[in-house]
């Protein structure tokens, strides 16, 4: 069973699948907690890599270095994050654009897609489906609409929109690291279909919520407070000058992101000093922001990292390559389908950041084919995936459970399968074919590593 | 995907943000403009009296007014109003209400024997006028030197967004300059009565509840303020607390600061709030009628 001569026996790398698939199947069955599992399956597989001699311990620094920058972004703009948002300026927008809409339902539920769209862009799903599953929830109680059609449209628009940038996701950090992608890659690549999922996912809604979305509102006349002109946007800003400032930031740090690689720094960089101008200039309480990082994801990704580097020195995730490319046979447009297609259906099982973990080294090892594409096909695929079932996403579980406990309205896995489950289906095809055409024409961005 | 504590938390979170859209729709009050054209300080030869002088002077050269100073024993500055003890209070009411003062400045000593003591009293003059004042009052506690410091900053005590909370706010808005916070506290009265009120309920109270209640009640006050302050480059906070007020007055780090309260719970009785502001304040108290 001991590793011998670099080379590491089937048993030794079934016993580290194993592991690896028990604590996706844990993580995935929310038996304990995802950060505690990912820990305990790292702990399990440094300990037997290391008496196995697979790797020496110093290789654990190894593992966690080579994506050190994800728990720069990660960290950087939780704080930007937490800082802007608490000057009132996401809730200003959500407000102002939802007063624009006149209350009229239908144009409501075009401008919560699209704003949906925008945040998750530029905030990640969860900030962004914390303001505006709250908004959904309180126009549509004041304007007396079923609020399912508005919730379901932001929870799968969201998807979309983590599509869009290098840092609207965690997955596409991950990919973009492993891949050597610029931002401005990511946007390249991606931004033309993230508008395409954006637009199915508005209307795949718009045809199965129909009947939900009326011309105009029943809200009462003579009941003033019941209208959205009523809306003051203007009442959760406190301090107007860090609202500006807020927003300066938060504007600063996009472009940040985007000169980032000609200006030879990472993105983990601009995050940090994102979130640290914002600290600087907001006058917030240090300590009690820094409480908001979600440290338990942090120490999720650590954990991980140390799981599927120790995995990746076994040799079994570039095995699993090899078996693909004998799959594939040298077609890289059955390979984008088959990438894009597994990834998705994965991530609409389990976590989509350990499935996106697990895809990063097996792309990184195929030998045979042209694996630049064929990262477009895990990015799009592990976003996508969210939307195939209620626990594929964040936003879906934000969605669900909200809708429940605040209008006691039930959307159970039927019901989501048939909207997401269709969406998804048309989504995932349309995003092989548009990586073949991208790749055909030459426009997908390669890969630098 | 996400374990029970994850979705619990971002319920409690989306919670808070429902709450927080809620209150911008709520009926919107505004700040009245207020002005005095004359500012009574009245002095008394205790260690407040210079506070109240150079307070009364600088608000009103702030306000543009007239300032005339008075005594109110023989050892102040100038003819006592009376040697009638008793007759004090009811002689600072008429003088204020013959000469049109709409503003009065005095001192109402500081003394932590009394709180000590728990006496309700604050001093038969502070009570009278307290109950009886037409006019906003300032009662100073304790000698402050730096009295542009003072002004650069206000505290506005209050529970509600009601008329005299909104004349309170729009004096504090007049008479300082800097940043405003909004402090909802109650009385010790209210509180107990609200805790009292939720032991009997199904539903208990909690101190959380009490704390969003209060800031419910004041949001339209606070939105009305920071809306001024939009214009004016200036900043307003507010700050809900689950607790009596006096807990919150005495805290260490509550400073000694310019406060103003709302005054009456009636025509003619002293609302708790106000009292309990000037019972434990450090800092000047300004009682709007």
């Amino acid at each position: 069973m001991i590793a011998t001569g670099g080379e590491v026996s089937p048993v030794l790398m079934a016993v580290f699948a194993l592991v690896m698939v028990a604590t996706y199947v844990v993580i995935a069955t929310e038996k304990v907690h995802k950060t505690l599992a990912a820990a305990t399956g790292a702990l399990v597989v440094l300990v037997v890599g290391v008496w196995a001699n697979v790797f020496p311990y110093s290789d654990l620094y190894q593992f966690v270095a080579k994506d050190l920058n994800v728990l720069g972004v990660i960290i950087g703009t939780s704080v930007l994050v937490e800082v802007v948002g608490s000057s009132g300026l996401f809730h200003f927008v959500a407000i102002r654009i939802v007063k624009w809409t006149g209350g009229r339902p239908r144009t409501l539920f075009t401008a919560l897609v699209l704003l949906t769209f925008v945040f998750v862009t530029f905030l990640t799903i969860v900030p962004a489906m914390l303001v505006l599953s709250s908004l959904v929830l309180v126009v549509t109680r004041t304007l007396e609409l079923d609020p399912r059609p508005y919730m379901m449209g932001i929870a799968l628009a969201a998807n979309a929109g983590a599509c869009t940038t290098l840092a609207s996701g965690l997955p596409n950090l991950m990919i973009g690291t492993a891949a050597g992608f610029s931002y401005v890659d990511f946007l390249v690549a991606t931004l033309p279909f993230s508008f395409l999922a954006l637009a199915l996912s508005w209307l795949v809604v718009r045809f199965m919520y129909g009947s939900l979305l009326p011309e105009t509102a029943t809200s009462q006349p003579g009941a003033p407070t019941h209208r959205v002109s009523d809306f003051d946007e203007w009442a959760l800003v406190s301090d107007v000058r860090v609202f500006r400032r807020s927003a300066i930031i938060l504007g600063l740090t996009v472009v940040g992101f985007m000169i980032a690689r000609p200006l030879r720094l990472g993105l983990d960089f601009v995050a940090v000093a994102g979130g640290t101008a914002a600290l600087f200039l907001s006058g917030l309480d240090v300590e009690k922001t820094f409480r908001k990082v979600n440290w338990a994801v942090v120490l999720f990704f650590v954990a991980l990292f140390t799981l599927i580097g120790a995995v990746e020195e076994t040799g079994l995730l570039h095995e699993i390559a090899g078996r693909l490319e004998g799959i594939i046979d040298g077609s890289l447009h059955l390979g984008l389908g088959l990438f894009c297609l597994v990834t998705g259906v994965l991530s609409g099982i389990v976590d989509n950041i350990p499935v996106a973990a697990t895809m990063v080294p097996i792309v990184r090892g195929l030998e045979t084919l042209d694996a630049g594409p064929l990262w477009w096909a895990v990015a799009l695929g592990a976003n996508l995936g969210g939307s195939l079932t209620p626990i594929g996403s964040i936003a879906g579980v934000i969605a669900i459970h909200a809708l429940k406990k605040e209008a006691n309205v039930r959307v159970g896995w039927g019901e989501f399968l048939k909207v997401g489950g269709t969406l998804f289906a048309v989504q995932v095809v349309a995003a092989i074919a548009y990586l073949i055409v991208m790749e055909s024409l030459g426009l997908l961005p390669g890969a630098a590593s | 995907m996400s374990s029970r504590r994850d979705i619990d938390h971002a319920l409690d979170e989306i919670d808070e943000n429902i709450h927080l859209f809620e209150r911008t729709l709520r009926t919107r009050v505004e700040i009245p403009e207020v002005q005095a054209a004359r500012v009574l300080a009245l002095l008394d030869g205790s260690n407040q009296q210079d506070t109240v002088r150079a307070l009364a002077e600088s608000i009103a050269a702030r306000l543009g007014a007239e300032c005339r100073i008075h005594s109110l024993s023989a050892g102040g500055e100038g003819a006592p109003l009376t040697d009638d003890r008793d007759r004090l209070p009811f002689e600072i009411l008429e003088l204020v209400e013959r000469e049109d003062f709409g503003l009065v400045v005095l001192p109402t000593p500081f003394l932590e024997d009394y709180l000590s003591l728990g006496a309700a009293s604050l001093g038969v003059v502070a009570d009278v006028l307290l109950a009886r004042s037409p006019v906003p009052m300032i009662h100073v506690r304790e000698p402050i030197e730096d009295i542009g410091a003072l002004l650069e900053r206000g505290v506005l005590i209050t529970v509600d967004a009601g008329a005299e909370a909104c004349r309170a706010a729009g004096w504090m808005w007049r008479l300082t300059e800097g940043p405003l916070q909004v402090l909802v506290a109650m009385s010790s009265a209210e509180h107990h009565a609200v805790l009292e009120f939720g032991r009997t309920a199904a539903d208990p109270v909690t101190e959380e509840d009490i704390g969003r209640r209060l800031g419910d009640e004041v949001s339209p006050l606070l939105a009305a303020l920071q809306a001024l302050a939009r214009g004016a480059d200036r900043v307003v906070e507010g700050h809900a607390y689950p607790e009596e007020l006096r807990e919150v007055l005495r805290r260490e780090d509550f400073p000694v600061c310019f406060c103003a309260v709302p005054g009456r719970e009636s025509p003619d009785q002293t609302g708790p709030l106000a009292r309990e502001s000037v019972r434990y304040c450090r800092g000047p108290v300004l009682v709007v009628p």
